[in-house]
């Protein structure tokens, strides 16, 4: 824990905010995003925001994969859920996300056998423990977690278990981004860039946000400090006109990602022609689902789904949101119809959702002293 | 994390400063020995650390 | 303020407003989330429960009801294993009834017992637990004093559930109440927090994942006793942290006093093994159930008394000075983080769950 506590230094904090005050330039406003829902939670649950000055707003992106999950295809593994024998298991964000008619823990307490995981090695073991059962694991995640599925995935064909399936959601990181930054609606000075993801992919997937956007991106650690330091990277380039891809977690994310994660991944996935996004449509080549060598652990094809598409809720603005284009408080139904109780819309309920994250920590009007 | 022991060809049993252990997936890093820091996220070693 | 900060309070205004509504209960199944301790569970009792046979002893919402300088209470405990690294559901049986008379003030005077048994269970199990509810009774120094047994067909009940009540007498040297916050009160809590369900969840062997976590499961009734001798009617009020935590213990007062609380989070005792298995979990140890810790409210000039009193009953060392109450916004918990920012500490609504990503 010491090697996380020297990162959460409040000292340092309060003189990279120091810094940051000192670089930016009076009356000229800075929209940042983050796109990765461990940033949102860090930001959240240390409260980074309060030591940025009030010119400074971090917008929260598409960076929750749970959030982008359309209702249709959790409809789909409430399907699967309540197929005979099945033990259904997820990680435990997916288990209050609401489809066309009930979450994942309403069809549990409708008798289906769902079960939370926090890795996809504990599903297969509860597969080798349970041979009369079919276990199913319902996969969610940007390129952070699908080598982690595809690893298990390796194991299971190799041990030959039969009773184990995957039914993935696995997106990648590139095209919303890309989708986002094609979008006309769109105001954002600067990226910070993903840090579990970078680790796999590198930082070379992203040169195009310079190149081809004039927008800076630094790829940041998960500690406080990490996001502070990133911020002032960010408005440093802004401020000096300069636009590139930086890494401020280089002590772990090599330029090039980790090769042997790319491999496995190019192994056991390969790419949807395209993927429909909760708030953000239809994008091409973003969702991944199991290769050819792997189509007979795929429980897409092992059972009966559905697949039918449901329009998200009039009300739900949360692609709005998710592109950073309002804020979680001015969608209309924010606190309101849309509660952490009663969700309308996947950001507010995942952790990592930039509406639950506000909700939860964000919600108190900071110009208000506490008496 | 640290590396505790091997359990097996790309599994090993991690602990940190606090005797937090559990079971990771190294297949990603490599060849792990006793000592080594990794950084782990749901169950599998992303990259090692100094 | 500029306009955007105007419109952002407007919806935050809004947003509370929404929030003091009273609660309607419209649920149409009871799911895993009402008993967890946090928002369902609140909707279930404010909009099923009270409405219907809620008098002025129940909405207190104390830990235990008062009737006559008398105070009762009931549990029942559903914990799977049954066993686990430092108790069992004896154990927990009668330290968490001892516990919510002791957080009402009352020195525990007696308590029933109730077995609903699962068909099948070994009679080593049962008598391992019998044995363990007779020492910690004699420990906390109550008596049993009637009881009632049931079998249900194997499946029906997890190898045993147990129920109890507990009467004890109100002790003259407390006036505890849970809508006598004031500002400027200070918030104390009685040891580490977290054990007990992170035992527990390790316990259960689902999570690849090892940790030196052991159940807090203690009676209270020394801390309670220490704390009414030195602070006596500068003690407010005082909550068994339980299901829910730390945090549903500090919400649930903020609501009923109507008063706001900051907490400091560096000053909040937590181990490391507890910190680092929650960490991995995705969990924050602030809503893990405790069993044998509590958090006391004290007028200010009392605070160090209390403290000192508190951190020398048994189990009690690392007992800490962790906030203050304060008069705005009115039902809100907030943290000052380490690294110097704010974030709001609410209820959560059903049980922690994990982060993926």
């Amino acid at each position: 824990m010491k090697y996380v506590d020297e990162y959460r230094d409040a000292e340092l904090g309060r003189v990279l905010a120091g810094e940051i005050v000192a670089t930016v330039e009076p009356g000229r406003e800075y929209k940042i995003m983050e796109v990765c829902g461990g940033h949102t939670h860090t930001i959240y649950k240390y409260g980074v925001d309060d030591l940025l000055p009030a010119n400074v707003e971090l917008v929260h992106g598409p960076g929750c994969p749970v959030c982008v999950i359309p209702m249709g295809r959790v409809d789909d593994g409430i399907a699967v859920a309540h197929a005979p024998g099945v033990i259904f298991t997820c990680f435990g964000d997916m288990m209050r996300v609401p489809g066309g008619s009930g979450t994942l823990l309403d069809a549990k307490a409708r008798g289906a056998d769902v079960r939370m995981v926090y890795s996809p090695l504990d599903a297969l073991r509860i597969a080798r423990e349970n041979p009369d059962r079919e276990v199913v694991f319902f996969a969610v995640g940007f390129e952070t977690t699908a080598p982690s599925t595809a690893l298990t995935l390796k194991r299971a064909k190799a041990e030959g278990i039969r009773n184990f399936s995957c039914f993935s959601n696995h997106v990648t990181i590139v095209p919303p981004l890309r989708a986002l930054l094609e979008s006309p609606d769109l105001r954002l000075d600067g990226f910070i860039g993903p840090g579990h993801v970078s680790t796999v992919v590198g930082a070379r997937p992203f040169e195009f946000i310079p190149a081809d956007y004039g927008k800076p991106i630094v790829i940041s650690g998960f500690e406080p400090l990490d996001l502070l330091q990133s911020v002032y990277m960010v408005l440093r380039q802004l401020v000096e006109g300069r636009c590139e891809v930086e890494n401020q977690y280089a002590r772990v994310v090599p330029d090039d990602g980790n090769p042997a994660a790319l491999a496995v991944l190019e192994e056991v996935f390969e790419l949807r022609p395209h993927f429909e996004w909760r708030g953000l449509g239809f994008i091409s080549h973003s969702g991944l689902k199991l290769s050819e060598a792997y189509r007979d652990l795929d429980a897409e094809l092992r059972f009966e789904v559905p697949g039918v598409r449901v329009a998200d809720p009039k009300a739900c603005q949360c692609g709005e949101v998710l592109k950073g284009v309002i804020r979680p408080w001015e969608c209309k139904v924010f606190g309101t119809a849309c509660t952490p109780e009663r969700p309308i819309g996947t950001c507010m309920v995942s952790s990592e959702g930039a509406c639950a994250a506000y909700y939860n920590y964000g919600r108190f009007a900071r110009e208000r002293e506490v008496v | 994390m640290r590396v505790v022991a091997e359990r097996d060809a790309g599994l090993a049993l991690c602990a940190d400063e606090a005797g937090v252990k559990l079971d990771v997936m190294t297949d990603l890093v490599g060849a792990v020995f006793p000592g080594d820091g990794l950084l782990v996220h749901a169950g599998v070693a992303l990259a090692r650390l100094a | 303020m500029s306009d955007t900060s105007t419109r952002e309070s407007e919806a935050l205004a809004l947003i509370e407003r929404v929030r003091a509504k009273p609660a309607r209960f419209k649920d149409d199944q009871i799911t895993m989330a009402h008993g967890a301790g946090g928002k369902a569970t609140q909707t279930l009792i404010a909009g099923l429960f009270l409405p219907a046979f809620g008098g002025e002893a129940l909405r207190e919402l104390g830990d235990a009801g008062v009737v006559d300088g008398l105070a009762l209470t009931t549990d029942s405990f559903v914990v799977k294993p049954i066993r686990f690294p430092g108790g069992s559901i004896g154990e927990l049986a009668v330290n968490g009834t001892v516990n919510d008379l002791a957080v009402a003030g009352a020195c525990p005077l007696a308590l029933t017992l109730s077995f609903v048994l699962e068909e099948g269970l070994a009679a080593d199990d049962l008598r391992a637990e019998v044995e363990a509810i007779a020492a910690a009774a004699a420990a906390a120094g109550v008596e049993i004093v009637a009881g009632d047994t049931k079998v249900v067909e194997r499946g029906r009940c997890d190898s045993m559930y147990v129920t109890t009540t507990g009467l004890g007498k109100l002790d003259p040297r407390a006036s505890l109440s849970t809508g006598s916050l004031r500002p400027g009160d200070k918030i104390l809590v009685s040891g580490s927090i977290g054990e007990h369900g992170t035992a527990v969840m390790l316990a259960r062997g689902e999570f690849e994942l090892e940790a030196p976590v052991e159940s807090d499961t203690r009676s209270l009734w020394p801390a309670v006793d220490a704390l009414l001798d030195a602070a006596g009617p500068s003690l407010r009020c005082l909550r068994d942290a339980t299901r829910g935590g730390v945090a549903s213990a500090l919400n649930e007062l903020a609501q009923a006093s109507a008063v706001a609380m900051v907490v400091r989070e560096a000053a909040v005792p937590v181990r490391p093994p507890v910190a680092g298995a929650c960490e991995i979990l995705g969990i924050d140890p602030m809503y893990v159930a405790n069993e044998g810790v509590l958090v006391a409210f004290v007028a200010p000039e009392a605070a160090d008394d209390a403290l000192a009193a508190l951190s020398s009953a048994p189990g009690c060392e690392a007992a800490a000075e962790i906030g203050e109450v304060k008069t705005d916004p009115p039902g809100m918990v907030l943290v000052e983080t380490a690294f110097g920012g704010r974030r709001v500490m609410d209820l959560l609504v059903g049980d922690p769950l994990p982060r993926i990503c």
